[in-house]
């Protein structure tokens, strides 16, 4: 092979990728839906703003005010500006989902069935599963914090690093740290070509063979748009939530990405001790966060002729919720029923769903209509998750999961 | 009116009614004769070297295996005997134990440790119980050891925050905790409970499972969740009755919280100091007043960790369960209970000691076959190298290592590292490894391989010495030197891949590169980092 052939190889590789050229072809419909996922880890109070559990026998802050915009019921609090800000800004836009069981109440399990409706280790989460329905896109599932399930599809999903590491990985300081040198575009697309028809060659033998080896050519053919990312995105700067904002709306503005999952309050909201200040005040950065958020993407060109708000979904959520009494150290336990909202034009919106019982459990719901009832199913994270993928044309069924999308919710 | 049953509530409340200890087995020989190919010897040798040591065969151990097959077994002997097999062992159980995080609950700003050291404590206590398990096996010592020794592995750095009698001198050695802790092996080590905290409420819960889950693979989140609605929940009267007293909870309840109530002596009242680094024996009866369930393991009555690392070795669990973790370890996938029976059995008949179940492992049908046919549960015939592999043998071959200026390998750690974008779980975001190259995967490589075949270029080409390459010289071409770089060529590919069959494509990608600015030492590096980046090299 001459370098003209490897020149050839290497251009033949880039026409796989698309490169130099729009990633990702314009097309309208619920599979064109971006989603941004906004976790919170550790578990948080939904009666601080999402529950209205006046009337039931649950600590409520005593400073804490029932209010309503729109028909969407929430607590508002003098401390919390920023909650009743959203709520009065983007309640049209905004589903509240209350009462979502998760089954169980550790951290770990809570994260996963959240995220991907089951303990199954090996079951990919929500943003992954949409991720693959993504064809052409660079960054198929970006996630910049939080949890990532990828499961059989790994190769959807890029994760950022805690401290931002992909960026040194892209723009090659983690060689020239080291004393190294990069290869430069052109060497580096050369390699590889050569790469690619190694691994065209590897044997095949069995099926596991097949799938790891497949699995290879697949992600070799993503590398070089990584590399080519290289000054269009800052990975390295993302770490408060703005930052992490920032990076999500200008990948989902790229159409790099589907998904992106960022996170807020890493660790602070498991409030074993001290609920109510800890709560109040994570809740009200989250939604200073959200109203930042929200005016970005709204501000962004989408990919379809509107903005980019009018094209993504923001799913705010978080694993668990928090018991309804408190214990002796003034703080909340674990308590398996949690609430999530959702801020998107495929939902119908400014609607609250979901109904806690006076056992503060959640009722059931009739999925055709998301109304809560003694019959119905169960509202389950998988539930939820199926909402989420039937808003983007998927069939819940054929994935997998077993609960009904609450189609009452869906445009 | 029907009773309605929702899926509710783990620890707190429910499990399932599945009856938690599982009846073992007697280790029986596989009656059926599998007929299977195998693979060559070298790729076996291969296999093991990588899998045993970390690293690839050398050139004369590759050619003895070649021109005799036989020899195959000897060598894997060998590699069984080498030193580096706890390294191995220590990364496989690294992926079991989850407590190399990185980042603990913990105040490390209330231990008297300069700031660069602070990042390290924290990673390094997570290798207190893997560091345990690694010896054990490396010194052929019964398993049981794991959870009755009364001594740890530590650091210098640990020995200035723990409280341990550790000898002078640099490097990981046993020692010994001096606050009258119980002998308990990993059960007593603060890299385990710091990994694995608990919260007054949690009662120790998740800790128990901790336990079930790596030293008895029996998760109890893992069992099927049904709650009855009518209980009442409210509060925490409510709750520890219904854990009592509702079938649905006591069926997990009644054996998690006597497990857990061994565990009080690592309660903490803050996060910091002597709270989180001595074990505190005045606690150890704090179960009466959280739960009133007395320390007990499968309904046998305890009262010390100790009593409870006598009751884990004598489970016929412990053993299945530690052969588990070597078994999926070494193929890398998960297995049914009747593959790993045979593997078992070479645990118990040697001594309950794990490298001859590594041997039984590496033995087996599943490791060694070419194809899927006559392979109870398929062959492993691509196995994907773990960040902490791929390090060591790029290391192996080209002297490099990817580090900070801390010495912490960049390839280990998530904090500051590349461990998940390579693939790796941290213990947190991410808990299984990538079972198949990802984008983020490959990068990592690219990034590696062209710092480590910078590195040998320069090395090699200023007369340092560089095993993968046997002489390097930038002046060669291949108009006048096509001889010499063909041999280095080979010879580079059969200390990486064990095998050469692409001299000529490697020396035609020298040509281009070096086309594109005539930089020699640009174009060496280029095919260096091809050779460490093939799929090869990453599956093996």
């Amino acid at each position: 092979m001459n370098r003209r052939d490897f020149l050839r190889a290497s251009g033949a590789l880039s026409s796989l990728l698309g490169l130099g050229l729009p990633l990702h072809a314009a097309a309208a419909g619920p599979s064109d839906r971006k989603f941004l996922f906004v976790f919170n880890p550790g578990g948080w109070d939904p009666t601080r703003v999402f529950a209205d559990a006046f009337d039931l026998n649950v600590d409520m802050e005593r400073t804490a005010e029932r209010a309503q915009v729109g028909n969407i019921s929430f607590v508002d609090h003098a401390e919390r500006p920023s909650v009743r800000a959203f709520f009065e800004q983007h309640h049209a836009r905004s589903t509240v989902f209350n009462g979502m069981l998760v089954s169980s109440v550790a951290h770990e399990a809570c994260t996963r069935i959240c995220m991907t409706g089951s303990t199954d280790e090996g079951r990919p989460d929500w943003g992954a599963m949409l991720a693959r329905e993504a064809e052409g896109r660079l960054l198929p599932s970006l996630v910049v914090a939080g949890p990532s399930f990828a499961g059989p599809l790994g190769s959807h999903v890029i994760r950022t690093g805690q401290a931002g590491q992909l960026q040194d990985l892209i723009d090659g300081s983690s060689v020239t740290m080291s004393g190294g040198r990069t290869l430069g575009p052109e060497a580096e697309s050369a390699v590889d070509a050569y790469l690619a028809q190694r691994a065209a060659q590897g044997l095949r033998r069995t099926a596991s063979e097949t799938r790891v080896r497949d699995g290879f050519v697949d992600a070799l053919q993503q590398l070089e748009g990584l590399r080519g990312l290289d000054g269009q995105f800052d990975f390295g700067n993302a770490f408060a939530f703005r930052g992490q904002a920032d990076l999500a709306v200008q990948a989902l503005a790229a159409d790099t990405s589907r998904c992106v999952t960022i996170a807020h309050g890493e660790g602070q909201w498991d409030t074993h001790s001290q609920n109510d200040p800890t709560q109040s005040f994570l809740f009200e950065q989250l939604f200073d966060g959200l109203n930042y958020l929200l005016a970005e993407l709204a501000a962004a060109p989408g990919t379809q002729g509107g903005t980019l708000a009018e094209e993504t979904t923001v799913v705010v959520l978080s694993e668990m919720g928090r018991t309804p009494l408190k214990n002796g150290d003034d703080g909340k336990d674990h308590w398996p029923y949690t609430s999530a909202l959702v801020i998107s034009d495929a939902f119908t919106g400014d609607r609250v769903i979901g109904q806690i019982d006076q056992g503060y459990q959640g009722r059931n719901l009739d999925p055709a209509s998301g109304e809560a009832t003694d019959g119905g199913e169960s509202f389950t994270a998988q539930m939820f998750g199926a909402t989420l993928l039937a808003s983007a044309g998927m069939d819940p069924m054929a994935e997998g999961l077993g609960a009904s999308p609450i189609t009452g919710v869906l445009v | 009116m029907v009773s309605r049953m929702t899926p509710l509530l783990v620890l707190l409340a429910a499990c399932g009614q599945d009856e938690p200890t599982r009846p073992v087995a007697a280790p029986e020989p596989d009656p059926v004769v599998h007929d299977y190919e195998p693979m060559s010897a070298a790729r076996v040798l291969t296999r093991a070297s990588l899998d045993l040591r970390g690293i690839r065969p050398s050139e004369s151990e590759l050619i003895q295996v070649e021109e005799d097959p036989a020899q195959l077994e000897a060598l894997i002997d060998a590699y069984l005997a080498d030193d580096a097999l706890e390294a191995q062992v220590r990364e496989l159980f690294t992926d079991v134990f989850l407590t190399r995080t990185d980042a603990y609950l913990i105040d490390v700003f209330s231990f008297p440790l300069q700031p660069w050291e602070q990042d390290r404590l924290q990673r390094e206590a997570g290798e207190e119980p893997v560091r345990i398990v690694a010896r054990v096996v490396a010194e052929d010592r019964p398993i049981d050891e794991i959870v009755t020794g009364d001594w740890t592995m530590a650091n210098g750095l640990l020995a200035k925050v723990f409280p341990l009698d550790r000898p002078e001198g640099s490097g990981w050695k046993v020692s010994h905790y001096v606050d009258g802790r119980p002998a308990a092996g990993v059960l007593a080590t603060n890299g385990m409970w710091w990994r694995y905290d608990s919260t007054f409420s949690n009662a120790n819960r998740k800790r128990a499972n901790a336990i079930s889950k790596t030293l008895l693979c029996d998760d109890y989140l893992a069992r099927p969740v049904d709650f009855d609605r009518t209980v009442n929940v409210l509060d925490e009267e409510g709750i520890e009755n219904s854990l009592r007293e509702n079938p649905a909870c006591a069926a997990c309840h009644d054996s998690l919280d006597p497990l857990a109530s061994y565990l009080y002596g690592f309660s903490w009242y803050a996060i910091g100091g002597d709270e989180v680094t001595l074990y505190h024996p005045s606690r150890e009866l704090g179960w009466v007043d959280r739960t009133g369930m007395e320390p007990a393991y499968q309904g046998e009555p305890g009262r010390t960790l100790e009593d409870l690392g006598a009751q884990i070795s004598a489970d016929p669990r412990f053993a299945q369960c530690m052969t588990r973790h070597v078994t999926e370890g070494l193929l890398g996938h998960e297995v049914d209970e009747d593959l790993i029976g045979a593997h078992t059995d070479a645990l118990l008949a040697n001594g309950r000691t794990l490298r001859p179940a590594i041997r039984s492992v590496v033995d087996s049908p599943a490791y060694r076959a070419a194809t899927d046919d006559g392979v109870p549960g398929g062959a492993t015939p691509a196995k994907l190298a773990a960040p902490a592999l791929m390090a060591s043998q790029v290391e192996a071959l080209t002297g490099f290592r990817m580090v900070d200026n801390q010495d912490t390998d960049l390839l280990t750690s998530d904090l500051i590292g590349y461990l998940t974008l390579a693939g790796g779980a941290d213990g947190y975001a991410v808990s299984e490894r990538a079972d198949r190259p990802t984008p983020t995967m490959l990068l990592v490589h690219e990034r590696l391989a062209e710092s480590a075949a910078s590195f040998a270029v320069r090395t090699a080409s200023t007369g340092g010495v560089v095993p993968m390459l046997p002489e390097l010289d930038l002046a060669w071409r291949p108009a006048t030197d096509q001889q010499a770089m063909d041999e280095v060529l080979t010879a580079a590919q059969r200390r990486a891949l064990g095998h050469a069959d692409h001299t000529e494509e490697l020396l035609e990608l020298w040509e281009v590169l070096y086309g594109l600015d005539e930089d020699p030492e640009l174009a060496w590096t280029g095919v260096l980092s091809a050779i460490l980046r093939d799929p090869d090299a990453l599956l093996y």
